[in-house]
């Protein structure tokens, strides 16, 4: 995965200065489209804009913390705010339910894991933390409410059925 | 192998028949690396074809190698010749309910 800098100064002069939707500690960013008021210094976004938004935490998202955006009252700001986080970090930062936990065919360990989300249709989400056999890196993929197990949540996200997914070589 | 897994991508055997007429390629790219530049790639000589949204390849001869710069560093000749592959692109469940890609 490529590491990302932000560029807090870029940050200013490509997106205005706006007022209000800020967060953090002062690191220069925000929203300013009325949202309320932000513990940041609400330097960034003036136009107001979701497509803005969006840009603007795609450059952010390495800042944006799950536990900030679990507390954000504001339904489809905090679906953008997780989608720019996410999945994988997003779950990787909180303390989820676990689920089901399991081994794979590689001996690693894997887990799924839910979050409550009142804004989905189940009111919450479900991931699975897994292992790459080759590269010992922890991945979460978001999987569906609807899974109960592991093997069935890694065989989704293969489009397969938890009996058809067995994996004979595996990196 | 029927099921071969390299990362976001997984080959299933499957008992399809290549069309007629296809010419073999060198090298299939079986995933982009669209976020790490590092791509998923099959090597030998192999047929490539689309059926509807369902993607299949088949290696002829010899064994096909599997290359991507984390997963298999060092090319593995573990697809079987003359066995058709359905490749399946690894896809996760997003905030809008809805499958969606896993970008690697």
């Amino acid at each position: 995965m490529t590491k990302r800098t932000i560029n807090f100064e870029e940050a200013k002069t490509t997106y205005g200065n706006g007022n209000g939707y800020g967060y953090g500690n002062g690191d220069g960013y925000g929203y300013g489209d009325g949202y309320g008021n932000g513990n940041g210094n609400g330097d960034g976004y003036g136009n107001g804009s979701l497509e803005y938004l969006v840009k603007f935490l795609v450059l952010v998202a390495d800042k944006l913390v799950a536990k900030w955006v679990m507390k954000e009252p504001n339904q489809e700001l905090k679906r953008i705010f997780i989608e720019a986080i996410g999945i994988d970090r997003f779950f990787s930062q909180l303390d989820a339910q676990v689920v089901h936990s399991d081994i794979d065919g590689c001996g690693n360990p894997r887990s799924l894991l839910r979050i409550p989300m009142t804004e989905t249709t189940k009111g919450y989400l479900q991931a699975v933390r897994v292992v790459c056999p080759t590269t010992g890196r922890i991945y979460h993929l978001g999987v569906s409410p609807d899974v109960v197990t592991c093997q069935e949540a890694v065989a989704s996200t293969f489009k397969l059925k938890p009996n058809n997914y067995h994996p004979e070589r595996e990196s | 192998m029927n099921q071969i897994r390299q990362g976001d991508i997984l080959l299933v055997a499957t008992d399809k028949k290549a069309p007629a007429g296809l010419k073999p390629k060198q090298s299939v790219t079986l995933a982009e690396g669209e976020v790490t530049g590092h791509c998923h790639t099959l090597t030998g000589k192999i047929l490539e074809w689309n059926v509807g949204t369902q993607r299949y390849v088949q290696v002829l001869g010899k064994p096909g190698y599997l290359y991507h710069p984390d997963h298999d560093p060092q090319p593995v000749a573990v697809v079987e010749p003359e066995q058709t592959y359905q490749v399946i692109r690894q896809q996760e469940f997003g905030l809008s309910e809805q499958w969606r890609k896993v970008l690697d």
